[in-house]
């Protein structure tokens, strides 16, 4: 490999780097609840960072960086081809994808589309990375949930070829119970036990990722060695060169020395 | 260009010049006469002798020294040839003087020679052994003969301090770039 190429995968790794926190990007259907979920999890309970309304809020791709990965918000998949367009990009940057579905039945065609095309562009990695949370369960009984959470298994398997892990929350019960300070509606919202989740995985995947930069950085290291040693060769080449081009002139000039001591010591003596 | 052995025997050559005047001068007097007359008279012939002698010696110096010169400017004139194709040469003066103490340079101009060798020093750094044999040697001759040089452009020797320097360039690129390889893979250590 040479000097421009190393320097040039070098420089690419590097810039890589910088960018290099894990992003958990969240979509679903419009209103599906994905802003007011990404708020609970960032921590915003009363001051919401991304917007919320019954309305479609979110138009384009939202980020909040935390001190370890990145929360990425999309716009609904169902609003219209740009939003879709906007929320196929987040699904290019996710790590982890938590796919939010407002438990009041299977998932729709829209939904299971995306998944399908979701589990492609993931690949190896789509079963690690693909989290499914039902959102508000609040507004339904939990036996209804629980069909609707089997139903949605299915589906999954159908169009991923795995079931991925499911979790209950409701954003309002954790809302409330943080407000409230009551840790029994805190526990019962699914936050924190989704949340314990998210950051296992993000953990996971900056260990998956530190193990990829080293080895990756070892194999640089090897490649740059190597050309040192290519160079260092080559130096001294041009260095043994140079110096034979000098050969006569050295030779000349210790014999001009030993003329002028020689003259110098007769000179010397018949002065004497 | 003359050859090593040719400017050997040009050494020999004003070394037994100088010998020569040396020899003659030490010759004693073999006159054992011991009469007034003769006393007187082998004066006289003795202060003629030692005279004649301080005249011959004299011009033997002086005959030294335009040796020495000649031979001198000899050897500057195969050096220049010795560095045909790798430094343009400005002057050509030999300056050192046979002295009493022995021979003397005029003045250090070696302020001459430091764009040349700072070229040879960036083409090779660290690299003391060839490079600075060939500097000192510059650096002598630029003293002796009241030289100045100058690389000469578009020559075999300019081509490769070029690369030579490019090559440099490059290491120490590459240096930097393993530091901060090593440094990040520390870092990642660190942090996870």
């Amino acid at each position: 490999m040479t000097y421009q190429e190393i320097e040039s995968k070098v420089e690419a790794f590097m810039a890589a780097q910088g960018s290099a926190m894990p992003v958990i990007v969240a979509y679903g259907l419009m209103n599906a609840g994905k802003s007011f979920l990404m708020n609970m999890l960032t921590e915003h309970v009363q001051q919401e960072y991304f917007k919320t309304n019954d309305l479609r809020e979110t138009v384009e791709n939202k980020r909040c960086v935390s001190r370890q990965c990145v929360y990425l918000d999309t716009p609904g998949l169902d609003a219209n081809d740009e939003d879709d367009a906007h929320a196929q990009s987040g699904a290019h940057e996710g790590d982890i994808v938590m796919f939010v579905h407002q438990p009041q039945g299977e998932l729709e065609k829209v939904e299971v589309a995306f998944l399908r095309k979701l589990g492609a562009s993931l690949g190896e990695h789509a079963s690690s990375n693909i989290v499914v949370v039902l959102s508000k369960i609040e507004k339904e009984t939990p036996e209804k949930i629980a069909q609707i959470e089997a139903r949605i298994g299915q589906q999954c398997a159908e169009v991923l070829g795995f079931t991925p892990p499911v979790f209950r929350v409701s954003g309002k019960l954790y809302q409330d119970g943080i407000l409230r300070q009551k840790d029994t509606m805190v526990a019962a919202s699914g936050i924190d036990a989704l949340l314990a989740h998210v950051q296992q995985a993000v953990a996971d995947v900056r260990a998956v990722r530190a193990e990829k930069s080293r080895l990756a950085i070892d194999a640089m290291l090897k490649d740059v060695e190597q050309a040192q040693r290519a160079l260092r060769r080559d130096r001294n080449s041009v260095r043994a060169t140079v110096a034979s081009r000098f050969g006569a002139f050295n030779e000349q000039i210790k014999q001009l020395r030993s003329f002028l001591d020689d003259s110098a010591a007769s000179f010397k003596r018949l002065q004497g | 260009m003359p050859l090593p052995w040719l400017i050997g025997a040009a050494v020999i050559g004003i070394g037994a010049a100088i010998a020569a005047a040396v020899s003659d001068d030490d010759k004693p007097s073999n006159n054992s006469d011991s009469s007034s007359d003769a006393t007187e008279e082998r004066s006289r012939r003795e202060a003629a002798e030692r005279a004649h002698k301080k005249r011959e010696r004299e011009q033997k110096i002086a005959g030294a020294h335009v040796l020495f010169r000649q031979q001198g400017e000899q050897y500057g004139a195969s050096l220049r040839d010795a560095l045909d194709g790798l430094a343009n040469v400005i002057g050509d003066e030999f300056s050192p003087q046979l002295k009493q103490q022995g021979f003397v340079v005029r003045e250090n101009i070696e302020h001459n020679t430091m764009f040349f060798v700072a070229e040879l020093r960036e083409a090779f750094p660290g690299m003391p052994d060839d490079t600075e044999a060939i500097v000192g040697n510059l650096r002598f001759y630029a003293n002796i003969f009241h030289r100045e040089f100058a690389l000469m452009p578009a020559s075999e020797l300019s081509e490769s301090i070029l690369e030579a320097k490019e090559i440099a360039s490059q290491l120490e690129e590459l240096e930097n770039t393993r530091r901060q390889l090593l440094g990040l893979k520390q870092q990642l250590a660190m942090t996870v």
